[in-house]
Parts: structure tokens; sequence; C-alpha cells
């Protein structure tokens, strides 16, 4: 086990380009900042919109609203079976053309003029067709978005000229994530908050484990806490050139386990037994460094892995100051009433600490305009948060 | 003829938006198929083609027919016999020989009712036994107050108030209707997907007024 003295200050001497100065508080603050943000980070990478089991049948759609893109993006399967991305505007006045959040069609309506597309989005019908200009049906379909899928997760990209696949956007982190059986946990739950906060200050929150063992006190702090360590410290941490994994130790069954939680764990993973990679039913031989592995796909997406459960958060910004919040945990699906149940349990056992998480989002930003700090302070454990900010402030200030 | 209902609210949308969605008929077979129904598409003329269009200065105005041979519902038919709605063109009101020049000016035997785009924010529609006014106040870039305002041949009896609260219902209706692509239309239009919108002949007043508004506006880039 190691001791205090041989666990200070090493990532920061594993990355010292990072530095160790404190970090401006004002891009979480500033609206010309978002601005920036809007145009350089949110419309120029790849941003996750969902998965595939959203679109089983051909035919099948939804409507993802990108706010931070000022877009609405309608994905659909195609008669073919292929997955596509589009601008949700009709071609002729401009009008959203889905409304409903999702659906399955032969074709789509749109509801002022009755423009019609196939699930190709190309266009397919104009009423009083001859009543235009040489009209090319051809050249009017809906506007593609670029739009490509890794394990099952579905990515867009509103940039149009964007010369990156998927893949080489994702680098190490898929090449690390190879072997998860995200194939197999196709079964989710869903939380969602609209909170008045800065989205990156809601990524930070979460980024780091030197809040468990004070915020979590009466949720996590067992999954962590050892006698040896009294602070927590990860097993690993890995940056790369946008992205980022932490990956935390568990401390086991040590800390005991309550009788509740052993009857879930009889059926299946819980969030605290996974977490801790404590005895549980359901492991799935998986690619992880720790007992958790919590990766940030930049900009604004978050797999976090243990085995045999996961789940991912969907950061979407509405405004500098206000942030969707998309939480999603992922299970094998439910054989009978007892895997049923020890879901239910995980569920709420994750719950309760995004509450806690949830707590602080508000309170942070509602001070930091005051303006009476300038920067945040942060420890070596809290480097993720350092790369985090300067992975932002390049695309910002290089438009790349 | 005398106020006698109307709507006001404000939409997120730009007020040229508003504006576009009361000058073309295009919309009206698709958009109020539900409310509007074949009063709107009739032999000879399924999209509701103008009976006119002309422009006046910066002004325009549109003249619609209505299908005649349009299917009043039991409810319309104890209505129409009281008095007016938007589907009925056979009121009698307006005496033919007095018609001004400018109202039903093709002297249409199937005229259902004109438009007249005031510039820049006033729209005004004679009907035979009514008129319809739209006020377009815009408030930001991407809000604008609308107000409708209903005037009417005030009812006299129980029946010609039954007949004016079927109008009242189906005229909210199809203003609803209208209403319900413009917050949409503008959420989309910032998206830079679409850089044009694709006109139809049936909808040159659309084109009208942007080119109007451009001359006034003059070089802005």
């Amino acid at each position: 086990m190691p001791t205090a003295d041989d666990k200070e200050l090493i990532w920061t001497k594993k990355y010292p380009e990072l530095g160790s100065a404190p970090v401006p508080i004002e891009p979480c603050c500033s609206p010309a900042y978002f601005e920036l943000e809007r145009e350089r980070v949110f419309r120029r990478t790849w941003l996750n919109v969902g998965r595939v089991e959203e679109l089983p049948n051909p035919g099948d759609y939804y409507v993802r609203e990108l706010a931070v893109c000022r877009t609405s993006v309608l994905v659909m399967r195609g008669r073919d079976r292929k997955i596509s991305a589009f601008h949700n505007m009709c071609s002729h006045r401009g009008n959203k053309l889905v409304w409903e959040s999702k659906g399955n069609c032969r074709a789509l309506t749109c509801k002022f003029h009755g423009w019609t597309y196939d699930t190709s989005g190309r266009l397919i019908g104009v009423p009083d067709e001859k009543n235009f200009f040489n009209l090319k049906k051809d050249g009017n379909g809906l506007t593609a978005v670029k739009c490509e899928i890794w394990q099952g997760f579905i990515f867009v990209n509103l940039d149009p000229d964007a010369s990156e696949s998927l893949l080489e956007y994702l680098g190490e982190v898929a090449e690390q994530l190879k072997g998860y059986p995200f194939d197999k946990l196709t079964s989710w739950y869903t939380y969602h908050a609209d909170e008045r906060v800065n989205w990156k200050i809601l990524l930070d929150a979460q980024q780091e484990g030197y809040h468990v063992p004070i915020l979590h006190r009466r949720t996590f702090v067992k999954a962590f806490e050892s006698e040896s360590i009294p602070y927590y410290r990860s097993v690993d941490v890995r940056l790369f050139r946008r992205h980022r994994m932490l990956a935390a130790g568990g401390t086991g069954d040590r800390q005991g386990v309550s009788p509740v939680e052993t009857l879930a764990r009889r059926y299946g993973a819980t969030t605290f037994g996974a977490m801790s990679g404590g005895d549980y039913a359901g492991k799935v031989d998986s690619p992880l460094t720790g007992t958790f592995d919590f990766w940030v796909i930049f900009p604004n997406f978050v797999i976090a892995i243990m085995e045999g459960t996961y789940f991912t958060y969907n950061i979407w910004p509405l405004a500098v100051d206000h942030t969707l919040w998309e939480v999603r945990s992922y299970y094998p699906p439910p054989r009978n009433a007892g895997e049923r149940f020890s879901q239910e349990y995980a569920k709420c056992t994750l719950r309760d600490p995004l509450l806690e998480d949830g707590s602080v989002h508000e309170a942070i930003q509602s001070t930091l305009a005051s303006g009476a700090k300038t920067h945040f302070n942060f420890q070596d454990e809290e480097i993720t948060l350092r790369h985090g900010h300067k992975v932002v402030a390049d695309y910002v200030r290089d438009g790349k | 003829m005398s106020f006698g209902y109307g709507y006001k609210g404000t939409l997120n949308c730009n007020w040229k938006i508003a504006v576009d969605s009361q000058q073309e008929a295009y919309h009206a077979v698709y958009l109020h198929r539900r409310t509007l129904g074949d009063i709107c598409s009739m032999k000879g003329n399924r999209f509701m083609h103008a009976l006119d269009i002309r422009f006046l200065g910066p002004h325009r105005m549109i003249s619609l027919p209505g299908n005649q041979k349009h299917r009043p519902k039991p409810a319309e038919q104890v209505a129409h016999r009281f008095g007016w709605s938007i589907k009925r063109q056979d009121l009698g009101f307006l005496n033919p020989a007095e018609l001004p020049k400018g109202i039903n000016p093709t002297r249409a035997p199937d005229w259902l009712f004109d438009i007249y785009l005031i510039f820049p924010n006033f729209w005004l529609a004679p009907f035979d036994g009514a008129f319809q006014t739209h006020n377009f106040w815009p408030l930001a870039l991407d809000r604008t107050y609308q107000e409708i305002k209903m005037y009417v041949i005030p009812p006299r009896d129980a029946g010609q108030c039954f007949s004016m609260e079927f109008a009242k219902c189906i005229n909210r209706d199809t203003w609803l209707e209208d209403f319900s692509t413009l917050e949409s239309t503008q959420e989309m239009l910032g998206s830079g997907a679409k850089d044009h919108f694709v006109l139809q002949d049936e909808e040159i007043c659309v084109r009208h007024f942007y080119k109007t508004l451009d001359e006034r506006i003059g070089s802005h880039a």
C-alpha cells in the first residue's frame, strides 16, 4: 500500500506542461467567452447524441435540441438501415420539420405547407410543385449533419468542413475502451437536471475525487476511503490531447455491506458495489484500470465504467450560466424480478450522490460572478480540471 | 361592423416570419386541413391560387377564392343560418352594386376574402360580413407582439350570438395553427443550415415584402 509521501504531486510530475498556477474563473461567467465556446468548441467537435438502441427499426427517429449549436438535430434510421443525422429544418421556409421527440415514419411531412422527405432526408413531395421555378428536389433535401457511430454511441459534428473522423477524434479513448461490453448493457435509466450553472463548473464537480470524502460523506465515501491514505488518490490519471481519464481504486467490501445492498448484489451490479470493486453478481470482464474509470470525452460527454454497469453524462450548455445535465445508467436487460430490483436499487444509490454533486453546482455559479475571487486553486488530484480548462482555452484561442 | 373578438400574444419569432405566415395561401391546404378543410381546395384550383395579387407601392393585396361546393358540417349549417363565418361566402351583406373596386377586384363569383398588407406591419382582410386585422409589433429581433381583431355585425339575437361564437372558434383554431409554425421556424433559422427561402409563385408577396424592406434599409452589410 502506498504511503502519503510517495502519493503527492504525482500527476503534476507526470504532466509538467500543465504547470501549477491558479486557473482563471472568468471563462465560467463571461457571456462573450461562452459565445466563443459555442462557435469554436461545440460547433466544431464530435458530440454524442444517443445510442443505436434508440433506433432499432427502419424509420425510427428522434430529435435532440442542441441549443448550444443553435439547432435541432434529427437522427433517423433509414429504410436502408443506415443511421443519419440532419438539421431538423424544412428546405422551403425553414420551419422545424419534426416537433415530436421521437417516433417512427415512412416519410416526414412539414406541418406548414406539406413538403415531404423520406427517411434518407431526400425531398420526395412538394404540393403544387409546378408553381415553383424549376425546383430541383435533389438539391433541396434536408441539410445533413456529419454522423458517425462508435461502440453503438451516435455522434454528430455540426462542422460541415470537419476533416477528422469520429475515430480519429476519439484517438486513444477508442483504443483503450475496446472490449468494454457496451453492447450488453443496453437497459438504461435517465435523470435530467436543468441547472443554473456554467457547463464547465458542472463537469469539474464530477471529474475529481478530492470532494468525495467531504461532499459524499453520507454516500460514496466508503467506496474509496482507506485508513492508510487519508485523502482520495486516483489509481491513474491519463490526459490526452483533448480527452482524459481518471481511475479510482475501490476498497472492496472492507467497509462492510448493508443488508439491502447485499440483497441487491445477489442479482447484479450495484453502484456502490461496482465502484468499490466488491463482490456482486453479473461481473463482466472489462478493460478497467481501477474499479471505476471516469472517461471525459471532450467537450461534454462522460463515460464512467465499472464491471457490469456504466453511466454516462451529456452536459448541454444552454447559456453561460445555464446547463442541462443528462445522466444515464446502463445495465443488462433484466431477466427477472431480482435483477430488476437490483437495478432499481443501483439507480437510487447513484441518484443520491448525484444530488449531492448537484447541490454545489448552482451555489458555485451564484458566487463566481461576484468577482471576489479571480482564480481557482487546483491541487494535484484536480489536474483533470486544469487539463479541461486548458483544452477549452486552446480551442477558444486557436479556433481548432 | 364593430369589434367582435380577438387574440393577442407575444411570439418568439421575428416580426417578418409572423407577417409572412399571413401573406400567402399556399399553407392553407395543408396547415389548415383540419379547420378550413375543403373551403381551401376546389375543382380546378386545388391549392387555393389567388384570384389576384397586386402591389400598391410598398403595400400589397391578395384576393382569395373559396370552394363554392364546400360541404358544411351540421353545427356549421346551424351557424350559417344566422350569420357569418370564415367558411361562408354568400351572406349578402355587401351590396354588389356598391362594392368598392378594391374589394373582390376581379368580381369573381367564388371570392372569399381579400388581404391588404399595409406596409410595414398592418394587415386588413375584408370578408362579406366581417373584417379582420392583424398588428405585428416587433419587440426584438426574435420577439413579436401580435394582435388579431375580428370585426363583425353586432349580433341581435341568440341565433346570431351562436353564429358568432361558432365563427370565433373556427378563427381561434385556424390562428393557433398559424402560430404553431412561427416559433419553430425562428428556432431553426439561426442554425445556418439553410440560407435562403425557396418561394413559389403564390408566395410572391413574401418576395415583394423583403424587396420593399431591403430598398428602404439600403445597404446594411
